[in-house]
């Protein structure tokens, strides 16, 4: 049995899913940063540069970039099916609350502890997002 | 969330299925945003092209279409040059689908000033007034240079708001989300748009959705603000900032902080900026084939800096030299006799688009198939194309790009 460890935040979409974390500690810009077509991050200096969201738990701590961001996502997760499963993010910023309301993707912000810190890429995450509740599955 | 009467009646559809979709996304998005009730907006500034269609459901644009915007409504730039969209190799039929939008303006209150700094032509709302703008440069420009109040909104919220006049009462709407909490400290003479240009993309990667307020710098142009609220939402996500004695709500310190204490505090020097010019360029050739200003769409005043300095000369053969404006500033450039001086020169002035937005929403155009190098004098688009395109870049001041420009070679 894995190491759990459990976050409490708040329901931003509801949904239960669960997936792969694909973490980062820099924001994330999905239009002009994230390539739909693929679900491949394009940032240049990014760190998650080269690494694919799709269908991924997406921990980032926040969104920035472009305000087509919801537009671009919505591309990214209905056109193409490449989005990820549910977003967790420390800090909300609106554009990422349309987009994942536009597309019901789930979605919970968690402000401490820091998710970004807490989750670690390729841990195994429960998200119910109704809940506001996390479980994480240490890799 | 609390609804009126009137508003109740528009969610169950009995003002048509517009005002319905309209209402139910904004009570999702309003309860997710932890707003109370919706409040009443003066205005929007819209996306108004073709995929935009897509992300509506179609009953829904089409009933937008017959009963149009509740409120005064302005549009943002677009996938196609209406002009010169031949010589950019764009496909006759996404011109056509933009004509389609277009003739539908007039009947539905929207202003066609499409361009990402309406605020060149037109769109001002007042200080305190509440409205809902989409296009990331645009925000902190209405939030901050201009002291309205408006969400970081997105394409679809920013219809729903336009349809119904309402917005969720959430973020920068409130007081109390409006003062800053980061204190910037700028430690370098802060004199033309660059030194703008790389502040904002500075303190944007360390900013991220904060807000922060600027002290040492004494006075801006609205050309230098532009440039600022342009590069730090493309490295970051703000959407509302002050510059103590510059801006509206910020006369003093504490007026910008609103009782909030900063919670970090950041010098920036010379250095720092030199280091993210640095930074933006990516190395390789330093034989350009394109130029590109105009990002945000330039004023007036900087179509004359250009057009002066290329008057009388000729740029490189191996260069193609664009120039973005909204329509009503090429008009009056053409008026003044400014577009001459650049067309003699060998350059074109472009409007309502970019080469970000004509890769995204039109597929099969962008640059020009030879492009390898770009130089330009816009931290925003520095930070897109290599992405993008897989472009190298040159990022430098607005001479340097116009002297790579003449000699087809980019000086460091």
């Amino acid at each position: 049995m894995r190491e759990k460890t459990v976050l409490k935040g708040r329901k931003v979409v509801g949904g239960v899913v669960e997936g792969e974390a694909l973490v980062t500690h820099q924001g994330i810009d999905c239009n002009g940063g994230i390539d739909p077509r693929t679900g491949v991050v394009i940032e240049r200096r990014h760190e998650l540069n080269g690494k694919s969201v799709k269908d991924k738990i997406l921990v980032f701590p926040y969104g920035k970039g472009s305000s087509g961001w919801a537009r671009q996502f919505y591309f990214l997760s209905k056109k193409f099916g490449n989005g990820p499963k549910a977003i967790i993010n420390k800090r909300l910023m609106e554009m990422v609350v349309v987009a994942a309301i536009a597309t019901k993707t789930p979605m919970v912000i968690c402000t401490d502890p820091d998710p970004t810190m807490s989750i670690g890429n390729g841990d195994w995450v429960r998200v119910d997002a109704d809940k506001g509740y996390i479980e994480v599955f240490r890799k | 969330m609390f609804l009126s009467k009137k508003e109740e009646r528009m969610l169950k559809g009995e003002d048509g299925p517009a005002a319905q979709w309209a209402m139910s996304f904004l009570v999702e998005y309003g309860e997710a945003l932890g707003a109370e009730k919706l409040i009443d907006i003066s205005s929007v500034a819209v996306g108004w092209c073709p995929p935009f269609q897509e992300i509506l459901p179609p009953d829904v644009f089409s009933d937008l279409l017959t009963r149009g915007f509740k409120v005064p409504a302005y549009s943002l730039l677009i996938g196609v040059e209406r002009k010169h969209w031949m010589k950019l190799g764009i496909p006759k039929e996404e011109v056509e689908k933009q004509r389609f939008m277009d003739e539908r303006a007039k009947d539905i209150g929207l202003a066609l000033t499409s361009t990402c700094a309406p605020y060149t032509v037109g769109y001002m709302p007042t200080k305190g007034s509440h409205c809902s703008v989409v296009e990331a440069s645009l925000i902190p420009f209405v939030n901050s240079v201009l002291g309205a109040r408006t969400l970081r909104e997105s394409s679809q919220s920013v219809i729903a708001s336009g349809i119904v006049g309402k917005s969720p009462n959430a973020g920068f709407h409130l007081d109390e989300n409006r003062g800053a909490n980061i204190l910037v400290k700028v430690k370098t003479r802060m004199l033309r748009s660059i030194d703008f240009d790389l502040l904002g993309y500075h303190v944007g990667e360390l900013v991220g959705v904060d807000v922060p307020a600027f002290i040492g710098i004494r006075k801006a142009t609205l050309e230098n603000l532009k440039y600022l609220c342009a590069s730090f939402s493309a490295s970051g996500g703000i959407g509302l900032f002050h510059i103590i004695g510059v801006t509206p709500e910020a006369p003093t310190l504490k007026a910008a902080f609103r009782g909030n204490k900063p919670k970090e505090a950041i010098d920036v020097t010379g250095k720092e900026l030199e280091e993210t010019k640095d930074k933006l360029c990516t190395g390789g050739s330093d034989k350009v084939d394109l130029v590109v200003f105009g990002c945000p769409h330039y004023t007036i005043e900087e179509v004359g800096k250009v057009a002066r300095l290329l008057r009388g000369r000729r740029i490189h053969d191996n260069v193609t030299l664009w120039i973005f404006t909204p329509h009503s500033t090429r008009t009056i450039a053409e008026l003044t006799g400014l577009e001459s001086l650049i067309t003699s020169a060998g350059g074109m002035l472009l409007s309502d688009t970019c080469p970000w937005v004509l890769r995204y929403w039109v597929e099969g155009s962008g640059l020009p198939e030879k492009v390898r190098v770009v130089a330009t004098d816009s931290t925003k688009m520095a930070h897109y194309l290599p992405a993008l395109y897989g472009v190298d870049v040159w990022y430098g001041s607005t001479e340097s790009c116009v002297k790579a420009a003449l000699t087809g070679v980019w000086e460091s």
